[in-house]
């Protein structure tokens, strides 16, 4: 090819908006600028949470924008160097592998799947639970109407200003219109009553989510002691209940602080703080006070979870009926004539049975440093066939084509056995990041300590055929 | 010269190498160094844990001058002479004062402690509730009871330290105390029981001979209750052998004398220096190497799962780095770099806990030894970076004439930079596909993660500052400066200051070390200075010229 044809060929690398978005000065300037993103982004969520950060930083529409624009950057600066000469294989290899982790990433958010399973000791499941949807499924039709989870985001953005009222909308078949319109996330103790230790003298301020349950101990902050709300009052007359929540006229709660040095039975008044009756107080005590909210019927039966929504269903018939729903649990409503049921977390058929037959958690020998985390399973598929599976940490088991990562364990409260949280995920992007990464290394090396060998090369035999 | 050179090599040995046990001592604890402890999840040397425990209890390996293992079997057979001995180091000086005692004091014996736990228990039990009381203070109490317990664990050696193995061929399974052994017949254990009977009583009557077989005897018949589980003799000896040696301090020495041949050699040109300045270097990192495997034997994984193992492996990438460099460019300064950076991180990791812990079960995985590998090898780089990047700042701003063209130093710079970012994204790849595999995502924004990006993009903003002739051979060297500072935080500053910032990091405020400002502001000042001369000295050249 001559020159005059090259030229000609070549001549959009000329044109200034190709070449804006080709320029090493913007790369450098989206390196720094994204940089300094996400120092700001790690302070935020120093200061607030990592959910906060997620939510308004790592995931924010323009810091996604800025990813976006530096991986154009990095394809115009691929294309910029055409046509290319050996001399050019490391440069290449390492901006196009960071364009292929960054294809790898976009589809694993947006065809992976995530999701939990929780199963007690001895007990079975063929579902997951899908954190990013709430579903209303017909009973009699089968047919789903999905609400996506992002309505989650209010309450980590707003913080302490949240006031949990939520509005995600969304329309099914036969006129069916779903609302989810309260939210009560798991952290905050917004929307339920509240008692608040202080200690002034050293700046200790500590809440605890007033629900009463004698049997329940909860500790207070970092402070080392504990309380129990041993019972909740609506309107206390001389210890005894007066009222009903529509009617709450001295809100009151009756508890017991748990201290090294012993307990300390307490009753607090919402409208009183300053009366507690509490016989000697010191300098340098807690004081307690108990903060009364007064709140929906419809929670009042609720059994506390980690975080609760209140779904509305409206159809043409102008039929309406509401319920509460915490997560991981399931609630049937009827609406006219019809049937349904409320998932908030999906449930997904896994399309095979799981059996946690054993948990372990396992320690070292004479030491607290632990050692293991297994799940034991037996994975029974629909033909019948039984093997057995282990979940450990650093081990995931690989199952029809999921993997399940041990993520948490606990003991279930109403059985006393105990319960392995194990995460699964099923992640199309995995080979294309990993294939990103291999050649990112390789074109480093290859940039690094053969590029500048084969520029020399080609320097000298320019200088020696004029 | 060669006598010289001998001088120096001799003064290194008998530095390095401990002395040879005290002729004037009657026993010899050489053997019963070597009977083996289970301990916090591990076996170990009888002489590692009389040292871990002293370390804690006491606050440092001796007491009395004496060996290790002497003091803690002094414990054990002589307990009554110990009650009133002040023995127990207080984690915490403002507790002396809470107990009553003035500052003078240095340590608390049993009898004390005793007599002190109605007042430990009133600062346990509230914290920060009771006057003049604060969870410092109660932190401290709870600290010193368990140093408490951990030295009367030893006087009740027989009860209390698990020296036999268990019946089971379990490595994980736990061994017992010599008063509650069960499982094995009991004339075995009657052996076992007599032999430790022999000992005391070899002990107690200083005859040395009857000691070191008393020693050997027990040892062998302990072995013999469960060979299967045992550690094998040459690793127990190993490990005793280590404790004494203490590799990490003879690679500090050789760093020192590295440092020393490599100043002499740039006041004179003389081959023969050079060649000893390279072959002690080698040396050195030789040394450091043997530390690092003797620690993987021990340990029985790679040493790369706390603050210390890491800081201390770094210092190693740094002097391997120093090797191939000063190979690559003869100029002195890689050696310098290396034994400065050695003689630095290797101080700092002795400040650091330095007992071997089993791994927790989240870093059992084979990608921690990638991951943490080339995390750490990339940042031995950056830090040599920083070190030639000083030199490159202060020779601009101290030498009136500038070189024109980038010459070596500029590219050593250069060149060890690219070490670095190719280490630490090999490093970030491999903790993404760790997290991958163990967790099921390859990234969570988590804080260390974050902060592990954002060194390697303030790297890579600079290598293509320099491709686009923003920086020169000034410029790479200040910013090999400057960006070390995200090395810092990164490495150390996200575990402090990040969780400082944390709005529940409970009530006392973890304040920014004085140090870590001191360090940044000195390199603030050097680059700021440095920056000024040769920009004023540009001005005067330009008005001259013009």
């Amino acid at each position: 090819m001559d020159e005059d044809a090259r030229r000609r060929r070549y001549a959009w690398k000329r044109h200034p908006v190709f070449r804006f978005f080709a320029s090493t000065p913007l790369a450098i300037v989206l390196i720094v600028v994204i940089s300094v993103v996400l120092v700001w982004g790690t302070v935020l969520g120093a200061r607030t949470s990592l959910r906060v950060a997620l939510h308004s930083v790592y995931g924010g529409i323009w810091f996604q924008g800025l990813l976006g624009l530096l991986a154009l950057n990095l394809l115009c600066c691929t294309l910029r160097a055409l046509p290319y000469r050996l001399s050019h294989l490391g440069f290449l290899v390492t901006h196009l592998s960071l364009l292929l982790v960054y294809a790898g990433a976009v589809l694993t958010i947006n065809f992976g799947a995530q999701g939990t399973v929780v199963i007690v000791e001895g007990r079975k499941t063929d579902f997951y639970f899908d954190p990013a949807f709430v579903q209303c499924t017909d009973a009699s039709s089968g047919e789903a109407i999905n609400i996506s989870t992002t309505f989650e985001k209010r309450a980590a953005l707003l913080q302490e200003r949240y006031d949990g009222i939520v509005h995600a909308r969304a329309n099914g078949p036969g006129g069916v219109s779903v609302l989810v319109d309260r939210y009560y996330p798991d952290a905050s103790p917004a929307g339920t009553s509240t008692i608040t230790f202080t200690i002034p003298e050293q700046n200790v301020r500590e809440v605890v989510p007033a629900i009463a349950d004698p049997d329940k101990i909860v500790p207070i902050g970092k402070t080392g002691s504990s309380v129990t709300v041993e019972r909740t009052f609506y309107d206390w007359k001389d210890g005894r209940e007066a009222g009903t929540p529509q009617d709450p006229g001295n809100p009151a709660a009756q508890i017991v602080v748990h201290r090294p040095g012993g307990d300390e039975a307490l009753t607090l008044f919402a409208r009183f703080p300053g009366f507690s009756m509490r016989p000697e107080a010191t300098a340098g005590d807690f004081s307690a006070t108990y903060t009364y909210v007064s709140e929906s019927p419809e929670l009042l039966g609720w059994e506390a979870k980690d975080s609760v929504i209140r779904l509305t269903l409206t159809d043409e018939e102008g039929n309406r009926v509401s319920a509460w729903v915490p997560y991981f649990e399931r609630r049937e409503v009827a609406l006219g004539a019809r049937r349904f049921v409320i998932e908030y977390g999906r449930r997904v058929p896994l399309g095979f049975e799981l059996v946690l037959d054993t948990f372990i958690a396992k320690h070292y020998p004479r030491s607290n440093i632990p050692a293991a985390f297994e799940s034991h399973l037996t994975v029974r598929n629909q033909a019948g066939g039984e093997r057995h599976a282990v979940a450990a940490m650093n081990a995931p088991a690989k199952i029809g084509g999921y993997v399940l990562y041990q993520s948490s364990y606990g003991t279930d409260t109403v059985t006393g056995l105990p319960y392995t949280v194990l995460s699964l995920s099923r992640d199309p992007g995995t080979a294309l990041l990993y294939v990103g990464f291999a050649t990112l290394t390789a074109g480093l090396i290859v940039t690094f300590y053969v590029s500048p060998w084969l520029r020399r090369r080609d320097r000298k035999r320019h200088k020696e055929s004029p | 010269m060669i006598r010289f050179f001998c001088a120096l090599a001799l003064t290194v040995a008998v530095a390095t190498f401990p002395p040879a046990a005290r002729a004037s001592e009657a026993v010899e604890f050489s053997t019963i160094r070597h009977l083996v402890v289970q301990d916090n999840g591990r076996l170990k040397a009888f002489d590692t844990y009389a040292r871990e425990r002293l370390r804690f209890v006491h606050g440092r390996e001796r007491l009395d001058g004496q060996e290790p293992v002497e003091t803690v079997l002094s414990f054990a057979f002589d307990a009554e002479r110990w009650d009133e001995r002040p023995v127990l180091d207080v984690p915490y000086i403002p507790l002396f004062g809470a107990l009553g005692y003035d500052k003078e004091k240095k340590y608390l014996s049993l009898a004390e402690f005793r007599s002190q736990l109605p007042t430990l228990r009133g600062l346990v039990r509230a914290p920060g509730v009771s006057p003049g009381g604060s969870k410092r203070l109660a932190e401290a109490a709870n600290e010193l009871a368990a140093r408490a317990d951990a030295l009367r664990a030893l006087t009740e050696f027989e009860d209390r330290v698990p020296i036999v193995p268990g019946v089971s061929d379990d490595p994980h399974a736990e061994w017992m105390p010599l008063a509650s052994a069960t499982g094995h017949s009991e004339e075995d254990m009657a052996a076992v029981r007599a032999a430790f009977e022999s000992l005391r009583t070899a002990f107690l009557d200083g005859n040395g001979p009857a000691f070191d077989e008393a020693s050997r005897d027990l040892i062998e018949r302990l072995r013999a209750l469960n060979p299967a589980v045992y550690p094998k003799a040459g690793r127990v000896a190993l490990e005793a052998h280590t404790n004494a040696f203490k590799p990490f301090r003879a690679a500090w020495l050789l760093y020192v004398a590295t440092l020393l041949l490599a100043l002499m050699s740039l006041w004179s040109k003389r081959a023969g220096l050079y060649v000893a300045l390279f072959v002690v270097l080698v040396l050195s990192t030789l040394v450091h190497a043997y530390g690092l495997a003797v620690r993987t034997i021990i340990a029985g994984r790679a040493p790369l799962t706390n603050m210390y193992e890491s800081l201390i492996f770094m210092s190693w990438g740094i002097a391997v780095l120093g090797v191939i460099f000063e190979a690559k460019y003869r100029l002195r300064f890689a050696a310098l770099i290396a034994s400065v950076l050695g003689i630095l991180t290797i101080t700092i990791a002795q400040r650091l806990t330095i007992d071997i812990n089993p791994a927790i079960a989240p870093l059992r995985s084979v990608w921690l030894t990638y991951h943490v590998l080339t995390v750490m090898l990339g940042y031995s780089a950056f830090a040599v970076a920083l070190g030639a990047g000083h030199l490159v700042v202060g020779r601009a701003a101290l030498s009136a004439v500038q070189p024109e063209r980038a010459d070596r130093l500029d590219d050593f710079v250069y060149r060890v930079l690219q070490v670095g970012v190719l280490f630490l994204t090999a490093g970030i790849v491999t903790g993404a596909v760790w997290a991958n595999y163990s967790w099921g995502r390859s990234w969570g924004w988590d804080p260390k993660e974050t902060w592990s990006l954002i060194t390697l993009l303030g790297y890579l903003a600079v290598l293509h500052a320099r491709h686009q002739r923003w920086l020169g051979g000034f410029g790479m060297g200040a910013a090999s400066i400057l960006c070390f500072l995200l090395v810092v935080m990164t490495y150390y500053g996200v575990n402090y200051i990040l969780h400082g910032l944390h709005s529940y990091a409970g009530d006392e405020p973890r304040r920014l070390p004085a140090w870590l400002i001191a360090y940044v502001v000195f390199e603030g000042l050097y680059v700021g200075a440095a920056a000024l001369i040769v920009s004023v000295r540009r001005q005067a050249r330009r008005v001259a010229s013009g």
